[in-house]
């Protein structure tokens, strides 16, 4: 049992997984404190990520090697692009509950 | 991991160094990155009920915030709600429209071994009515955002639905959509239906809805406030300017939606990674990102309601595209070791496969005659004379995916490009061949712009002495501490000539 981290991070919400797994990735030895395991990345209001703007935050996210594109790809029950011509991307996507666990293992 | 509540920092000479639990463990570490939602010090509202808690049935967390208040973090109060979740199995669904997703090519992720593999499901639209709206406004004496009992704010763009009646009152009608909850679950999100009012209210009023006459729910919608630090007292890094190696992310910042919450915590948490190795922090531009936006916004400007992204937040929307962050950002995460070889090597050969095709259109000449004929057929203006193909695509009805119908030559190079990419490469092409004009144009800005970000600030003026600027400025250039002169210029009250003073105070 480990007592001493490079990195803590508090709070397993959708701020707290990618900062842990970023963290982590570069090579930190990382602790993740949640006050329930079955609640990671949990979508406390609406089912869906992406929309306008927070699409491209997503697809950032993603480019730089973070986690929220692969989970919400992988978990989707539907998706709407919006505004095709292009320039803004702005998905809808309704993640399934069972991404919690997914979102775990990648952590 | 650990499942525990963090109560403390251990912080030493400035410096945090440590966390400890409600269980009475103590953790060491180099640095810490908070993201705690709305869990600190958080308070569930549900009519005249209130529950402390960080979200339905979960406890909330004290200490930290009266930790961090005692070392003189300013902390205040914000707001957010959720509505009731459906058991599908009593909604009607005939009385409702049906919203099928997309078979589209998009997806989140650029990397082409992910991709959408569970069976899609339906979104269902329906609409509140008079009726519904009466039993609302009836409710609203009972209603914690009306009579007193919810002081702090709440997300602008998710009203309630108390919210809407009132703010809206002379609509008659609003729209809700009936989300579900997962691939096989029979719970429904009633997305537009956020609210606090009591219990039966919620219920009486989503029942005057004809599909949901008969609706039982799982749990009824609430609202919760909870405990946020104002986010000017942290750098680009989001680190906190009065602890070393203490990171803050996501709704305790300010601001709302699991986006944005994401978007810093990937920040944060590359940080914090290289405040533990005493490396150079990660910090993205205005021009680079998105995320650039939303944390040079929040450190800079401070947020007086919970801050949601939109594109009209960043003066450089074009440069901003979906189609690109790769292009943009990929290089960055890959010097610093967080995207794999996998992921730039993808992205450099996207990249080569959309040059070699915006040049294959600046060279092939389309033929008048050999074109007309097509160009006819599709109610098309016929060219006058032969052209690139590359302003043929200029055209704003025609499309890349078009015109191989129509050119043979371009057919075969667009079925030459890699198959599990190739939209997404003729979509970055074409965009950048319809739009360069445009992204020339901000480019040429964004560079202006870009000098004043390079002249640094921090540091090197006691804004206190320089009596030349506003009282305002003064204040505001003392409480934020700008890195650079371009940031100065965006903090709210500090005026075109404070930042000639400045400039002149530097030397420029």
């Amino acid at each position: 049992m480990r007592f001493e981290y490079d990195v803590i991070v508090i709070g397993a919400g959708h701020a707290g997984c990618e900062a842990a797994c970023a963290a982590a990735n570069l090579g930190s030895t990382t602790l993740l404190i949640t006050m329930d395991m079955n609640k990671i990345a949990q979508m406390s209001c609406n089912p869906a990520v992406g929309g306008i703007a927070k699409g491209q935050i997503v697809r950032e996210i993603d480019a730089l090697g973070g986690q929220m594109g692969i989970v919400t790809d992988e978990s989707a029950i539907q998706f709407l692009a919006s505004n095709t011509l292009t320039i803004f991307l702005c998905g809808k996507i309704l993640p399934l509950r069972s991404s919690l666990k997914r979102v775990g293992c990648v952590v | 991991m650990w499942q525990d509540s963090a109560t403390s920092l251990v912080i030493e000479e400035g410096r945090v160094c440590g966390v400890k639990t409600a269980m009475g463990v103590s953790f060491k570490c180099k640095s810490v990155v908070l993201t705690a939602g709305t869990f600190l010090n958080g308070l569930m509202h549900i009519g005249r009920v209130q529950i402390g808690g960080g979200r339905v049935s979960e406890p909330a967390s004290h200490g930290i915030s009266e930790q961090l208040r005692d070392l003189g973090f300013k902390v205040d109060r914000m707001k957010t709600g959720t509505p009731v979740r459906i058991d599908g199995r009593t909604i009607d669904f005939a009385k409702s429209i049906r919203q099928d997703g997309e078979d589209d090519y998009h997806k989140f992720s650029y990397l082409p071994s992910v991709c959408r593999t569970l069976k899609q499901r339906p979104c269902w639209i329906v609409y509140t009515n008079e009726e519904v709206h009466d039993v609302l406004r009836e409710g609203l004496p009972e209603s914690p955002l009306y009579n007193g009992q919810i002081k702090s704010i709440g997300p602008r763009y998710c009203p309630s639905i108390e919210t809407k009646i009132v703010t809206f009152a002379d609509k008659n009608q609003h729209q809700l959509f009936l989300e579900p909850e997962g691939e096989t679950t029979e719970e429904y999100y009633l997305n537009g239906f956020s609210s606090s009012l009591p219990l039966m209210t919620q219920v009486e009023a989503m029942q005057k809805i004809p599909a949901l006459a008969n609706a039982q729910i799982y749990r009824p919608g609430y609202a919760i406030e909870y405990d946020f630090f104002d986010p000017t007292q942290l750098r680009h890094s989001l680190e906190t300017k009065l602890v070393a190696g203490l990171f803050f992310a996501g709704q305790v910042n300010g601001t709302t939606g699991y986006e944005e919450a994401a978007g810093q915590g990937l920040i944060a948490g590359i940080n914090a990674h290289q405040s533990a190795e005493n490396k150079e922090p990660f910090v993205l531009g205005r021009d680079e990102a998105y995320i650039g936006v939303l944390i040079d916004d929040l450190v800079t400007k401070g947020v007086d309601e919970p801050y949601r992204m939109f594109t009209s937040r960043a003066e450089y929307r074009i440069l901003l595209r979906q189609d690109d962050a790769d292009m943009r950002l990929t290089p960055r995460g890959y010097s610093l070791g967080l995207a794999s070889e996998e992921r730039y090597q993808l992205m450099l050969s996207k990249r080569s496969q959309r040059d070699e095709l915006i040049a294959f259109t600046k060279e092939f000449s389309v033929k008048a005659q050999r074109i007309n004929p097509w160009l006819e057929a599709q109610g098309l203006q016929p060219l006058k004379q032969s052209v690139k193909l590359h302003d043929l695509i200029l055209r704003p009805q025609l499309t890349i995916m078009m015109l191989c119908e129509a050119i043979q030559p371009l057919k075969q190079f667009v079925d030459g490009l890699e198959e599990q990419r190739r939209e997404e490469i003729v979509e970055a092409a074409e965009i950048l061949i319809k739009y360069q004009g445009y992204i020339d144009r901000e480019k040429m800005i964004a560079d202006k712009i870009s000098r004043l970000e390079h002249i640094r600030l921090r540091g090197r003026i006691n804004y206190e002495e320089v009596k030349t600027i506003s009282t305002e400025a003064r204040q505001k250039l003392s409480k934020i501490d700008p890195e650079t002169v371009a940031q100065a210029s965006r903090i709210p009250g500090i005026s075109p000539s404070d930042i000639n003073i400045l400039l002149l105070l530097l030397g420029r």
